[in-house]
């Protein structure tokens, strides 16, 4: 149920994590999504609540596409039509969830996804049969470090100690990794689908953002706008009022 | 007290018994006490008997301090109604205004406010000075008597010769004149500036400029009243209810109509700045209320002064507390704050070379607090002018002139007015997070834009908030209600990052 896209399984990270997520791990949810989306990454899920629907509601938050793969019947409750997400299940109609459902239900988010990250787990959590899934699918799983005081993150630091996990610190970390790269940036509203005008000015030398406008001919809403994306890609920077590009 | 009014009730008793005397109670300060010779002249030189009695004037509630000269005409008034040179007067009037020895009425301050409270606490008449009589022509619903002397006020309470109320004045109808410094359309260039300062205006926000000595950035500032919308009505009234009590409304003005901008120099000392004193009154702050206080050089202030306004740049107003209780006055300005980027003023200069230490360029940076910089919504870099392009530029085509801007400007306020109609504030960097929250809903890319930008820049949830505000009026200025991904980008770049 939901919507279906072309490309929607090209890039697919699973997001697994504990029912018992913490502030931490719903910081790490905040920071990281916003740039998996940007690169076009479409997000599997459990939809369960914690890490699962932590992930499910930013991604949508975020304008990108999400895949919540439901431990129990498709009809089993009513679900939010919302433009990016589909849900699927095994289970049809009305089936009631039940506690052997969602260890099958995991197969399918790691089947589904070319990488798993869990964000937090603890030492028995049901994300952990995700993980060892991912491994058996030669899937690359990722795992994020926490406090070893935190019991939530005591099943991700052992996946890490163990080396079935790649430790990842940063969202650009799953990118790299899965040679996963940010679309070129895009603004619908400009209709400006090329930047090369403004980076192949300032490949040659830095300028000021007046000088930029008045050069290509841009008012200066248009190119403030298209200066804090290339800035937000890490494009370009601005030192002492002046761009460039960064090599 | 402050600008909140207080009835005070005139109590006049002319004792048969006691030796004779005049005495005012009701912990009256030096400049009521002296009214005793102003009044007691005044009735005599009119021409009416002042009783060689004991004569006791009680100003109630005795508990507060009375301050002031206005209290002339009502205790004259009360006088000779006990003596008997007037019969009753109607209980629903109030009198207002400072008497000369001759008898006549002087023009005193604070007459707005007095008409103010008479319409809220229902009285039907108000009788005040008639060189101040017009600030309060502008206020509904009551009967406003202008007074030139005491002898025409008795004729008229005897009922011998009346005097015509005035005309309720509509404020609508008052034409504004705007006049500044420089039109932008003589500011050559500087199209990134101008817009941060176009949105400025548009949304109310703080402003700092930075740049180099001789990039414009004084002339943008003092261009800048150029493109302020005129004060709507309810507006008007707030500011001169400031002015009027402090006393800086002609004898003759009705109401201020331009909207307030104030440049104190950066010697100014925090109460000038800010208010209080021994006596509180309104500072510098107050006197910008809904217009712009423009702060030049705001490296130089001292770092005390500065930081004074940090409290009514959050709350729209200054608390003074006094053993006697709080006071409140209005501050709710637009900050326009001026600076160079380093002691010399040439760090980042195309051709001239910073003389500066780096120890001394930090030193520098610091004079402003990151608190002050947290709150100010937009910074922009003023780069200096290219002689070269002065003359070049007006061939390329015209930069649009203030009152374009003006145009632009109004309409984004106007939609602001309507947005904010129950909210009880007029612009969006008023608005306050739950506002934010209503107005400044974001769709998907525009979210992801902004968590980017938080995460990067590692954004305050104050600089998020801000953000969203910033992007509130980009949308605005573009007449659109919903804000796009655009709006969000374009307001990232005004970010803090230039100091």
């Amino acid at each position: 149920m939901g919507s279906l896209e072309t490309g929607l399984f090209d890039k697919c990270l699973a997001i697994v994590g504990s029912r018992k997520m913490t502030s931490y791990g719903a910081t790490l949810l905040e920071k990281f999504i916003p740039i998996l989306v940007d690169a076009g990454v479409t997000i599997v899920s459990g939809y369960m609540y914690g890490v699962d629907r932590k992930a499910y509601d930013l991604t949508l938050e975020c304008g990108g596409k999400t895949i919540a793969v439901l431990g129990w019947g498709i009809d089993w409750e009513i679900l939010p039509k919302k433009p990016g997400a589909l849900y699927i299940s095994e289970y049809p109609g009305k089936t009631k969830p039940r506690l052997w459902m969602f260890p099958r239900r995991n197969r399918i988010v790691a089947g589904l996804s070319s990488g798993v990250w869990v964000v937090e787990a603890g030492e028995g959590s049901g994300s952990l049969i995700t993980a060892n899934l991912a491994v058996r699918y030669k899937r690359t799983l990722f795992a994020t470090p926490g406090p070893i005081t935190s019991r939530v993150s005591t099943g991700t630091n052992q996946l890490i100690q163990s080396g079935l996990a790649k430790m990842i610190l940063s969202p650009q970390d799953i990118l790299s990794a899965m040679g996963w790269h940010s679309k070129s940036p895009k603004l619908q509203d400009t209709g400006y689908s090329g930047n090369d005008p403004i980076l192949k000015l300032l490949a040659v030398e830095p300028l000021i953002a007046d000088e930029i406008a008045s050069r290509l001919g841009l008012s200066s809403e248009e190119l403030s706008k298209q200066l804090a994306v290339y800035q937000l890609k890490g494009l370009i920077e601005e030192i002492d009022g002046k761009y460039c590009t960064i090599s | 007290m402050g600008l909140e009014s207080i009835l005070i009730q005139v109590e006049v008793d002319v004792a048969t018994k006691g030796f004779p005397g005049f005495n005012i109670v009701g912990l009256p300060t030096k400049s009521v006490e002296e009214s005793k010779e102003r009044v007691k002249t005044a009735i005599i030189n009119s021409g009416f008997e002042f009783p060689q009695k004991k004569i006791t004037v009680n100003l109630a509630p005795g508990d507060i301090a009375k301050e002031g000269s206005f209290y002339d005409l009502p205790i004259a008034i009360g006088i000779l109604l006990a003596s008997g040179e007037l019969e009753a007067v109607n209980p629903k009037s109030l009198y207002f205004g400072e008497l000369s020895l001759d008898g006549n009425v002087r023009h005193t301050k604070g007459v707005l406010l007095v008409g103010l409270f008479a319409k809220k606490n229902k009285f039907e008449q108000v009788y005040v000075p008639i060189e101040s009589s017009a600030e309060a022509a502008v206020v509904e619903d009551i009967s406003v008597v202008p007074v030139r002397n005491l002898i025409e006020l008795v004729d008229h309470l005897r009922g011998i010769k009346l005097i015509e109320p005035l005309n309720t004045i509509d404020i609508n109808k008052l034409v504004v004149e705007v006049t500044a410094d420089f039109d932008f359309a003589e500011i050559s260039g500087q199209e990134t500036a101008k817009r941060a300062v176009t949105i400025a205006a548009a949304g109310g926000h703080n402003i700092l400029l930075s740049g180099p000595p001789g990039s414009g950035k004084t002339m943008l500032a003092r261009a800048l009243p150029s493109i302020l919308p005129p004060l709507l009505p309810a507006e008007a009234l707030e500011v001169t209810g400031i002015y009027s009590a402090v006393g800086m409304m002609a004898p003759g003005e009705a109401i201020v109509r331009t909207r307030p901008y104030r440049c104190p120099h950066h010697s100014t000392s925090l109460v000038g700045l800010v208010g209080g004193g021994s006596k509180p009154m309104p500072g510098e702050v107050s006197l910008a209320h809904l217009g712009v206080l423009f702060l030049d050089e705001m490296a130089e202030f001292p770092r005390s002064v500065m930081e004074s306004i940090r409290q009514p740049m959050e709350d729209g107003k200054v608390t003074v507390s006094r053993a006697a209780g709080r006071l409140e006055f209005p501050a709710s300005f637009m900050l326009v704050a001026a600076v160079n980027p380093c002691p010399c003023g040439y760090l980042g200069h195309p051709k001239k070379e910073c003389k500066c230490g780096l120890h001394a360029i930090e030193k520098y940076k610091r004079r402003i607090s990151g608190p002050i910089l947290d709150r100010i919504d937009l910074h922009v870099h003023v780069p200096p002018v290219d002689p070269v392009k002065l003359g070049v530029d007006s061939e390329h085509g015209t930069s649009d002139s203030s009152a374009q801007i003006r145009e632009v400007v109004t309409k984004a306020r106007q939609r602001q007015a309507k947005r904010f109609a129950e909210d009880g504030i007029y612009t969006n960097s008023q608005m306050k997070n739950k506002l934010v929250k209503k107005y400044c809903e974001l769709e998907g890319e525009g979210n992801r834009l902004l968590k980017m930008a938080v995460n990067k820049y590692d954004l305050s949830a104050r600089g998020y908030f801000r953000i969203l505000k910033v992007a509130r009026t980009i949308a605005d200025l573009n007449s659109r209600e919903a804000i796009t991904t655009g709006d969000i980008a374009e307001a990232l770049q005004y970010r803090v990052r230039v100091f």
